[in-house]
């Protein structure tokens, strides 16, 4: 059997902050197969951002993996040294972010960027190796005129190109797994629907395992085939897309859905979840949801529910389908 | 220009007639002027009393510039920006300040639309003691305890400062400001694209509210179409300066004509996978190219799919192709 | 100050014992600085107007813990009433530096326009010099004193301030709030006092307290040079200067007054890094993750 390029178990992060512990991430258990998209959604404060981090090996020195595994192409990225990391981060795992104006040094070119990430990830040294290489990642993200965009400077590119060019040189180490941060949240709607449709190619293409984080339920409709819904560094529910959001099993799940405006038909009066996320350092007992649910029993006040699947596929932390 | 054709005879709150601004590109020690930023380019609109009307377009399209000069923010370039009979652009004294009084602003970010070293209270009672200078203290203190609970928030918040608020509760105190001197229309500039969904719909149901209730008018800026549909009552959608169509928010979204508001409206993703497998996508290839040269002709032209000769000569017209339904675009011909 | 600023910086002190360190070392040189003149042993060895030929160049003792030097004054007394003329002229170089800076830098990134232009050129003609030099240079032709120390030091140093402010001003006249101000109808004057002003002080102010340490510094510095403040005043720098000849046969003269300069600037420099730490909005979101900013 093929080994899976991702797989995540019970992963479990905290942060160390002067305020206190943060419990950003419990327990969150999921695997992207090949050519595989799975969305991570959430609100703010729900710890999906967290755990794209962690897949790359890049949290922030306060955080701290207090349990659980990440097996990219079957390694435990967690027990690798310093050094074996290094050759995972870039090359096998790689990570493109919300603003990628923020993740070209201005002093360089695009292509000094780019050849610099494929000489050091690939090992390649001879220059027009490096130049070839370089322009064919810019032309796979379908970038006009490579040549130009090679030559230029971070600030002459526009958002869109910019983000563009922020998956090449992602890509171009060819990477089995791709964390997308938000990619297109920065980006002016028309802009968007070209990136969704850049990353569904390039997926289908090279094979990619893709990790897509969101706030967006709609962006997560249009790019996953599984959602794994968080709330407050806890999943949900995880399952197939479209049954995640036509038939939501979760309560947020449902009180999520019914929040959002559609432009495709005019809705009455929106509902809304009231009260707000929890304290992340003072959770409260049993399920997390439970103080803003409106199915709430008593059970939900006092054990925390387990993930069951409840359809094939299908999985939901709630007592209402754990019998 | 077309403009009174479009307005008609009906004059509303807010009439937006033929609105230019152009910012200067300067170079070199001496700031000689070597081109134009045409931000907002002939912009004819109006808004009637009790009405939301909507503008919507992507960044560069000249919406926020536009409401900008409606605020006073900016100083228009040329045309008239008209409220309730009077021209605001040449206001001065004390009309000026009953302009003020009437046109209030709601921003998308609350926590920079905050002064962070105000406590909420003072926030809120800062226009009623510009405006209102006689008011006796304690009367400021109940109008605003009486706004502060109408927005949904509690007298213990009215202490606090900005930093101690979510992100809902901040911007429900920066639309406690805008109303509190009861004004007739308040521009609200994506004012929920910062927060979650989940408070988004509590921000939208209040602004809803308050317009039914205080009979306002709102100027909505936004280029979240979902949030637009919800909301407005007219949407004007902008292109590079321009307004390429305006329709009824239902007849907009039901029927638009304009290539760029069908590949804006197609583009949209919405949380319904069915909805997104029959989707007909119109994908507009490139980006906006930038305002300081606009292309001649329709400016649409280097990007729409249907681009024929004439779109790249000839600049389209605003027409009124069916009743209330106003299209920019050499497709469509007035009948 | 935001309280929430004070708050932090008062967390992070608390949180690294190298920063509250440098808070125990501050607030132990003001309150010397402060009660000094009330609890020098020997007042008028203090002061310096005294010669005691009996105990000239006696090494440390019970009596005398610093020694005495070249004249028989207790170097103890000299070195404690020392910090009250560090103090004043830390606070009157900084204060005078400021009065001088805020106004021009509000004025220059409010206004801007010819008037901005003009102000801000002034001000880089002042920031090419290095500023110790010119100092020098002022307080040489000012003649010495300790009121020509502080304004020589205040004219080299208000060029920071004017800089720093304009460039707050400059970011904060063009954020929301400074817009909401004037969409409700408020004077231009009183946009610039309540919402501009304030908001550019906090990070001005945090740098202006830490400056002391070095205002301190440079004062010594001066006096050290022979163009600072005159003898017999007890200030630091030229207490070291006073010791320097006699270095060979009696080191505490010189040792002592350096070492109060040296803990004090460290003090000072230490309290620096825990504020900025709190100033920095990247890593005060990393610190108090889980806290929506």
């Amino acid at each position: 059997m093929d080994v899976k390029p991702l797989v995540v178990e019970n992963l479990t992060i905290h942060y160390y902050t002067l305020e206190g512990i943060v419990k950003a991430v419990r327990n969150v258990s999921f695997s992207v197969e090949k050519g595989e998209s799975v969305c991570l959604v959430g609100e703010s404060g729900s710890g999906k951002s967290t755990i794209g981090l962690a897949i790359v090996g890049a949290l922030p020195g306060n955080a701290r993996i207090v349990s659980g595994r990440i097996l990219v192409n079957g390694v435990d990225v967690l027990r690798l040294s310093q050094k074996e990391l290094e050759k995972i981060r870039g090359r096998e795992v790689s990570i493109i972010f919300q603003d990628p104006a923020a993740s070209f040094n201005p002093l360089f070119t695009i292509g000094q960027i780019l050849s610099d990430v494929i000489k050091y990830k690939l090992n390649v040294k001879d220059k027009n190796e490096l130049r070839k290489l370089a322009l064919s990642a810019l032309r796979m993200v379908g970038l006009p005129d490579p040549e130009r965009i090679y030559n230029s400077y971070p600030h002459e590119l526009s958002g869109g190109m910019l983000q563009r060019a922020a998956i090449a040189v992602a890509l171009s180490t060819k990477p089995s797994v791709l964390v997308a941060d938000e990619p297109t949240t920065m980006l002016d709607v028309t802009l968007q629907a070209q990136i969704l449709d850049l990353l569904q190619d390039l997926r289908r293409k090279l094979g990619l395992a893709l990790v897509f984080i969101t706030h967006n339920l709609g962006v997560a409709a249009a790019i996953c085939d599984k959602i794994l819904v968080i709330y407050a560094g806890s999943m949900v529910e995880y399952g197939p897309v479209d049954e995640v959001l036509t038939s939501p099993l979760h309560p947020y799940t449902k009180r999520l859905l019914e929040c959002v405006p559609r432009s495709s038909a005019r809705v009455g009066r929106l509902k809304y979840i009231p009260g707000s996320l929890p304290d992340l350092r003072k959770l409260p007992p049993g399920c997390v949801f439970a103080p803003r649910c409106s199915e709430v029993m008593e059970v939900c006040k006092s054990v925390e529910p387990r993930i069951v699947e409840v359809k094939p596929g299908h999985m939901v932390a709630c007592h209402k389908y754990s019998r | 220009m077309h403009a009174t054709s479009i307005l008609g005879d009906n004059v509303g709150l807010l009439d937006v007639i033929d609105l230019v601004k152009y910012f200067p590109i300067r170079k070199g020690v001496f700031g000689r002027i070597v081109g134009y930023v045409r931000a907002v380019d002939h912009v004819t609109f109006s808004i009637g009393e009790n009405e939301t009307f909507a503008l919507v377009g992507e960044s560069g399209s000249g919406k926020t510039t536009t409401a900008k000069c409606i605020l006073g923010l900016l100083k228009p370039t040329s045309g008239k920006i008209v409220f309730m009979g009077k021209n605001i652009v040449e206001l001065k004294g004390s009309e000026a300040k009953w302009y003020r009084r009437n046109v209030q602003a709601v921003f998308q970010n609350p926590f920079l639309s905050l002064n962070p070293r105000m406590k909420v209270e003072d926030i809120v009672a800062e226009p009623l003691k510009v405006h209102n200078k006689d008011l006796p203290k304690d009367e400021v203190k109940k109008i605003v305890y009486d706004v502060l609970e109408r927005v949904g928030l509690t007298k213990a918040l009215a202490k606090r400062y900005p930093y101690d608020l979510s992100g809902g509760q901040a911007q429900r105190v920066a639309i406690a400001r805008a109303i509190v001197l009861k004004p007739k229309l308040v521009v609200l500039d994506e004012p929920t694209s910062a927060l979650d969904v989940s408070v988004q719909a509590q921000i939208l149901n209040l602004l809803v509210d308050l317009k039914n209730e205080l009979k306002l008018s709102y100027l909505m800026i936004s280029h979240d179409l979902s949030v637009v549909r919800y909301i407005s009552d007219w949407v004007a959608v902008m292109y590079l300066g321009k307004i390429v169509e305006l329709a009824p928010t239902e007849e907009l979204f039901e029927k638009p004509l304009h290539p760029y508001t069908q590949a804006l409206l197609s583009a949209v993703p919405e949380p319904d996978p069915k909805i997104m497998k029959s989707k007909k996508r119109i994908v507009l290839p490139g980006e906006p190219p930038s305002a300081i040269n606009p292309p001649p002709g329709c400016r649409l032209h280097p990007r729409c799919p249907y681009a024929k000769d004439k779109c790249r000569v000839e600049e389209p017209k605003l027409i009124e192709y069916e009743r209330n339904h106003w299209v920019a675009c050499h497709l469509y011909t007035r009948r | 100050m935001i309280p929430e600023d004070v708050k932090i910086i008062f967390r992070l002190i608390k949180s690294n014992p190298v920063s509250l360190a440098g808070l125990i070392i501050v607030a132990g040189f003001i309150i010397v600085g402060i009660i000094a003149p009330f609890i020098v042993p020997y007042p008028e060895d203090a002061w310096g107007e005294v010669y005691h030929m009996e105990r000239r160049f006696q090494p440390p003792s019970w009596e005398h813990p610093f020694g005495t030097d070249a004249m028989g004054r207790d170097v103890f007394s000299r070195v404690i009433l020392g910090a009250r003329f560090s103090l004043i002229i830390a606070v009157g170089v900084v204060g005078l530096a400021l009065i001088i800076g805020i106004p021009v830098g509000l004025v220059a990134g409010y206004v801007g326009g010819k008037l901005g232009t003009a102000l801000m050129r002034i001000t880089d003609m002042f920031l090419a010099f290095p500023p110790l030099l010119l100092a020098i240079a002022l307080a040489a032709t000012l003649g010495r004193g300790l009121v020509n120390t502080i304004i020589a030091l205040a004219i080299s140093w208000w060029p920071w301030y004017a800089r720093l402010v304009y460039v707050q001003v400059n970011s904060i006249k063009s954020l929301p709030y400074v817009d909401a101000a004037r969409i409700i109808g408020l004077h231009p004057l009183a946009i610039m006092f309540k919402h501009v002003l304030p908001n550019a002080l906090t990070p001005v102010t945090v740098q202006a307290a830490l400056d002391m340490g070095s205002a301190i510094l440079e004062a010594a510095g001066l006096s050290f040079l022979g163009v600072g403040v005159k003898p017999p005043t007890p200030e630091w720098g030229l207490l070291v200067t006073e010791g320097w000849t006699s270095i060979n046969i009696a080191w505490w003269i010189s040792l002592f007054p350096g070492l109060a300069i040296l803990i004090t600037v460290l003090g000072f420099n230490l309290l620096a890094d825990a504020v900025r730490e709190a100033g920095d909005p990247r890593l005060r979101r990393i610190l108090l993750v889980g806290r929506k900013i």
